[in-house]
């Protein structure tokens, strides 16, 4: 039993975020999950030979995704990248400043394990004008992790939030806790919706949009591919029919109140879904 | 009051934050105790020492959640009460239960600690409850860390407790499976 203890032992030190998070309710669209669960069994039924088209070759699969940045590290179970003052063009994009300041560096988080790119200690801190931002989620109030400061041999950089870490190919979070990372837990949150080259300001437009967001249905890769490649009988009608998903995809800003940017959100209107960080979403009506 | 405030009372050496404490997350604590000691005189003790912990970690710690940073304090009081006792005195709580699954994470009674620090496999364990998809990790870890009963956690996920035990049994193969595969154990 002794080995049993040291695991339960173990436990009790794993990241704060994760039992405060057990507790919450848990969401049911019953309806929704049972059409998903409807059509998974049609497919298997109509599809004999499943393993060939679980293949990546044809999809959208994140491991292709070209975005994939080169300076990652983990902490705490989610992967960061290391965007360096110099890159004006991404600081731009997520409304950082050029410039980091002692002031804007806040608590000290630890040392996170480098993942990708320099073996260079990294010494992680909250970034202090995000720090007050907290999500309530059932009465849990939860840090913003979108944006972090990473500090290498004295030189500051931002620590950008990517994704959580896969455990398998079909991982995936719910949305809920996506929008969590960046401090949205209700539409109010939210200042500007941008699809593709239209931007949302009006309140009853956020509230639409974030509604079908938190109503959408999380699912890993594999099932999305099951799901949307499936059906499809050749490995050229795969290739083709991912070409076409990809250049009709319109990419989606959600930028907060507080002035957090939420990117790399990718909707594709044509089949309903949105990928976000590994994770993807099935809604039930248009954006 | 929110956390915030009572965060800065503790800061503030103003005993106010143990009232406060004990008045939002009181009940709360006293679950896990129950979950881990059972119906006995030592859940009461395990609350009121958790609220000295507290006393003594804030300052200089600033928790990012209270409500779980004081729950990890009452399990970590509850869980060496639980120890320190006789298995036959030991009160009607779940631990016993739990550490028994738990078991069957490491194959053929392998030693863990031979191999590992505990911060290490804290680490480990991090990774893989992260990576599990949310509603599995939030079972997972109402029994696992809370150490709640099967029937507590269908009750709350709106699921039987076949199922859930079911769901826990492959949690724990895959979790048996990720610890010997990254030559955890």
């Amino acid at each position: 039993m002794r080995q049993a203890e040291l695991i339960y032992e173990a436990l009790g030190g794993i990241d704060e975020r994760w039992p405060a998070d057990a507790h919450r309710r848990p969401k049911r669209h019953f309806a929704a999950k049972a059409a998903l669960l409807a059509a998974c069994l049609l497919l298997m039924i109509l599809v004999p030979t499943i393993g060939d088209i679980l293949a990546p070759k044809g999809g959208v699969g994140w491991w292709q995704d070209e975005k994939l940045p080169l300076d990652i590290f983990e902490y705490n179970g989610t992967y960061y990248e290391v965007v360096p003052t110099t890159d004006s063009r991404t600081l731009r994009d997520f409304a950082l400043p050029q410039q980091i300041t002692p002031d804007m560096v806040g608590q000290a988080l630890g040392w996170p394990n480098a993942t990708h790119g320099t073996q260079e200690e990294t010494q992680l801190y909250l970034y202090q004008p995000y720090e007050h931002i907290r999500t309530d989620t059932d009465g849990e109030l939860r840090a913003q992790r979108a944006v972090m400061i990473a500090e290498r041999g004295g030189v500051y950089s931002y620590a950008l939030f990517c994704n959580f870490i896969p455990f398998d190919s079909n991982t995936h979070q719910e949305m809920s806790e996506m929008l969590a990372v960046y401090g949205i837990d209700e539409a109010a949150d939210i200042a500007e919706v941008r699809i593709g080259s239209r931007g949302y300001t009006e309140a009853a437009d956020i509230a639409y949009i974030y509604e079908v967001l938190q109503d959408s249905i999380s699912m890993g890769n594999d099932s999305f591919q099951q799901l949307i490649f499936g059906p499809l009988d050749t490995e050229e009608a795969r290739q083709t029919f991912s070409i076409e998903l990809a250049e009709s995809a319109l990419e989606m800003e959600l930028i907060t109140t507080e002035g957090v940017v939420a990117r790399n959100i990718s909707y594709y209107p044509q089949i309903g879904y949105i990928s976000w960080a590994l994770n993807y979403y099935q809604l039930d009506k248009q954006l | 009051m929110d956390d915030a405030r009572i965060i800065e009372l503790y800061w503030q050496r103003d005993q106010r934050a143990i009232g406060e404490s004990e008045a939002k997350y009181g009940a709360y604590c006293r679950a896990i105790a129950h979950n881990i000691l059972g119906d006995t005189e030592d859940v009461r003790e395990a609350v009121n020492d958790t609220w000295w912990q507290a006393w003594q970690a804030i300052p200089p710690q600033r928790p990012q959640i209270l409500r779980a940073f004081l729950g990890r304090i009452t399990r970590n009081i509850s869980f060496n009460r639980c120890k320190a006792q006789q298995a036959d005195k030991r009160g009607g709580g779940q631990l016993a239960a739990v550490l028994e699954e738990l078991a069957e994470c490491v194959p053929g009674g392998e030693d863990v600690a031979a191999k590992l620090e505990l911060q290490e496999l804290t680490q480990a364990l991090n990774s893989f409850v992260a990576a599990l998809p949310a509603e599995k990790r939030r079972i997972f870890l109402c029994r696992y860390w809370y150490t709640e009963s099967v029937a507590e956690i269908a009750a709350r996920f709106g699921m039987t407790a076949g199922a859930v035990s079911t769901l826990l049994h492959r949690l724990r193969g895959q979790l048996r499976l990720y610890l010997q595969e990254g030559g955890y154990i």
